[in-house]
């Protein structure tokens, strides 16, 4: 305990200055303080009772809500230690005067501390001049949240070219700067502990937006976004807002700051930039806000859709778009979907329809606008593809009729051919035999390379639909098994379902494409393997994937030629030795396929042992 | 007693029509050929057919506007109609079979055997003594 002389005045040093207490220990002393006014007594007391003064102290505190009683659990600690004789009377909502008469320590002779700001400055010294209590006797610190503010600091604030205030934990404003002033229109002398932020209110900003700032607030940490506020006058304007709690040196949340920036002319400029771009873009663009409603319009939209754009509506009453002749589920457009994932999605099979009721093809990309870590809108880009459609139709129609005049003539040969070996024209001979299965292997041969050429022009020229349906592997095995199995009587290959009996996996896939890759490399396993020999067509379940595999105990593929087995055209040396009619293609088809439906193709095989292919799916 | 059953083929190409027709002689039907659509209406009104083989590309009228007219008359809709064709698309065959086509054959991706067969399936193997063999 310290010593203290009697009669000696005690400085006690605070973090918000110094603050003397007359010698006499008996001299009861009385703090008033108002909202932000209790900061200063809260670590002098504190300091007191490192100190061991013993002297009898009573605070008398008033604050607008019972939210600004956070330093009252330090209090109470203060209260009850020996150091401290330290009473504590509350009150809620403004100074009265019955809460200072009430609790007058008996005898007179006190000592008043009054801190707070002017309004409660000026309540406790008329009540404790009624009370007739000396004048002498009462200290006054008018203070606000800003005397905190170091003296450098204060400068800078003053300085800035951004607005600022600072208000206390219930939202009074203690300080703002004259930037403040000249963005918003009020002075200092106005707002300064008379308002809230409250009288910048536009309007255009939510409840949630309000929600979040007091959230960060409380949990100390920063909240930026723009935003629209009010002027004093009325008018309106854009301004990019940064919250920030304001902590004392004791890291506590004294009051809330905010920095803000007029961009105004900034976002204006932007957007005509933007408007001058997206007017010269060919598609019709649309900012969509996360509720559906057509924030923004470029003129091709407008040509498409009609005046105005709709803005202000959901963007499903004026995009009409249908799949097939009926509307699609909302949760499946594009721009749902990128709503949902945060990302980019695209959907081409989709028509509009326009201002003028005529149905066109678009091409429908939404992009998600990400500010801050939210999803704030959508882009949307709505391109006519009319005339892509057109050509690729012609394309279709070209692919189709080419394929029909190659296979005419091929199956005339192949039919006339198998004519002959049956034996409709008569009998022949052994010789004539030969030479007939030979034409025939021949143009079988020529009718695989047109096959698999005018696959391959269909698969590069992007025509392919892709399905999405519910699978079941062991029927895809079974559908691959009783095409293929017929095939292997001629060489008495043993292909093995191993799915059979065995638990079906369930996924989702194209379940057309995945059994042509499946029956090419189950083809490839038979027609690459030995008389006698098994292949085994299997399914297994990983975590995210279904792998299929097929394996066989045929030539397998030599080492240095296996990166170019997925090569058009290419046919691995002992592959054209052992059968030298293949096309080389059923490979290249197979991973090109592969990779339009997102899976991945892969081996494992050794030179006369045999090959594992494997097709990875994912679930 | 034997009962010949009668197909008709509708075919442009003269060297599928004889393959076809041959083999089906074999068998022991009874074959009339059709070059266009008129031809295949003419040959119809003479004598029905028990079953039709038909082309879909075939210059004038294709084999889409006949296989219509055919399912759409209350006369001949009952008459099975397989359709061999090289379109292979399946918006192609798609049609044909929304059109009534029973049955549809890329030509070039089956054995002639394999239509046989088919054609055995529809005309019950009801078949009259084979046609002698052609020298």
């Amino acid at each position: 305990m310290l010593a203290l002389p009697i009669g000696a005045d005690v400085e006690i040093e605070g973090p918000f200055g110094s603050f003397t207490l007359p010698a006499d220990t008996n001299q009861p002393i009385v703090f008033i303080a108002g909202g932000i006014g209790i900061t200063p007594f809260v670590s002098m007391l504190a300091h007191a009772a490192e100190q061991n003064l013993p002297r009898s102290f009573t605070l008398l505190y008033a604050s607008r809500n019972k939210k600004d009683f956070p330093y009252l659990p330090e209090l109470h600690t203060l209260a009850k230690s020996r150091a401290l004789n330290l009473k504590i009377f509350c009150a809620t909502g403004l100074l009265k005067k019955q809460l200072i008469r009430k609790n007058l320590p008996k005898g007179g002779g006190a000592l008043f501390y009054v801190s707070g700001p002017p309004p409660m400055i000026n309540a406790a010294r008329s009540i404790l001049r009624e009370s007739g209590v000396a004048g002498e006797n009462i200290y006054f610190e008018e203070w606000d949240g800003s005397d905190f503010l170091r003296p450098m600091t204060r400068q800078m604030l003053d300085m800035h070219t951004d607005g600022f205030f600072l208000t206390d934990l219930s939202g009074v404003i203690q300080y703002v700067n004259p930037a403040w002033e000249k963005l918003s229109g009020w002075s200092a002398k106005e707002v300064v502990w008379r308002n809230t932020p409250r009288i910048l209110k536009s309007g255009k900003q939510d409840r949630e937006y309000y929600r979040k700032i007091w959230k960060c607030h409380l949990n100390g940490e920063m909240f930026r976004k723009d935003v629209i506020d009010r002027r004093k006058d009325g008018t309106l304007y854009d301004v990019d807002h940064l919250y920030l709690p304001a902590f004392s040196e004791a890291k506590q949340i004294i009051g809330f700051a905010a920095f803000q920036r007029n961009i105004s002319e900034e976002k204006a400029k932007r957007y005509e930039e933007a408007q001058t771009i997206l007017a010269g873009l060919d598609a019709g663009v649309a900012v969509i806000a996360p509720n559906g409603t057509i924030l923004a319009v470029n003129k091709p939209f407008e040509d498409l859709f009609g005046t105005d754009g709709g803005i202000g509506k959901h963007y499903s009453e004026v995009c009409r778009m249908q799949e097939n002749g009926t509307p699609p589920l909302p949760e499946e457009t594009p721009i749902e979907r990128a709503l949902a994932s945060g990302r980019q999605e695209t959907e081409t099979r989709y028509s509009c329809i326009t201002r003028n009721n005529k149905k066109i093809p678009v091409a429908l990309t939404a992009s998600p606008i990400v500010k801050t870590g939210e999803i704030s809108g959508i882009v949307a880009i709505f391109h006519d593809i009319t005339k892509e459609k057109e050509i690729e139709k012609i394309r279709q129609d070209f692919l189709s009729l080419a394929s029909h005049q190659l296979r005419t003539p091929l199956s005339g040969t192949k039919w006339l051919i198998e004519t002959m070996r049956r034996g409709v024209l008569g009998q022949i001979n052994k010789e004539q035999k030969e030479y007939i299965d030979r034409l025939y292997g021949i143009n079988e041969r020529m009718i695989r390379l047109v096959s698999d050429m005018l696959n391959v022009l269909r698969l590069e020229s992007g025509t392919l639909t892709i399905k999405k349906e519910a699978i079941g592997a062991r029927n895809l095995c079974q559908a691959v098994y009783a095409i293929l199995e017929p095939a292997t009587k001629e060489t008495t290959i043993i292909l093995k379902n191993a799915l059979e009996g065995k638990p079906d996996i369930l996924f989702w896939g194209d379940s057309e494409i995945l059994q042509t890759i499946l029956e090419s490399l189950v083809s490839n396993a038979i027609n690459y393997s030995p008389t006698g020999a098994a292949v085994t067509l299997d399914a297994t379940e990983e975590r995210d994937v279904v792998v299929f595999s097929v394996t066989d105990n045929g030539i397998g593929i030599p080492h240095n030629e296996q990166a170019r087995i997925f090569e058009r055209f290419y046919r691995a040396t002992n592959a054209k030795e052992f059968k030298p009619n293949g096309t080389g293609l059923g490979l290249y088809i197979a991973s090109v396929l592969a990779d339009k439906i997102g899976a991945a193709i892969s081996f494992k095989s050794e030179q006369g042992k045999g090959t594992t292919f494997y097709l990875r799916i994912p679930k | 007693m034997y009962c010949m059953n009668r197909i008709l083929i509708v075919e442009d190409e003269e060297f599928l029509a004889r393959a076809l027709k041959d083999n089906l002689e074999t068998e022991g039907y009874d074959i009339a050929v059709a070059a266009n659509a008129e031809e295949a209406r003419d040959s119809i009104r003479k004598s029905p057919p028990d079953l039709i083989l038909l082309d879909l590309l075939m210059p004038k009228t294709s084999g889409f506007s006949v296989l219509e007219e055919l399912k759409k008359s209350e006369e001949w809709k009952l008459i099975p109609v397989i359709v061999l064709s090289n379109l292979g698309g399946d918006a192609d065959i798609k049609k044909a079979m929304e059109l009534g086509a029973d049955d549809y054959f890329v030509k070039s991706q089956h054995p002639i055997e394999e239509v046989i067969d088919e054609i055995k399936k529809y005309l019950g193997g009801a078949k009259a003594t084979p046609q002698p063999q052609k020298q």
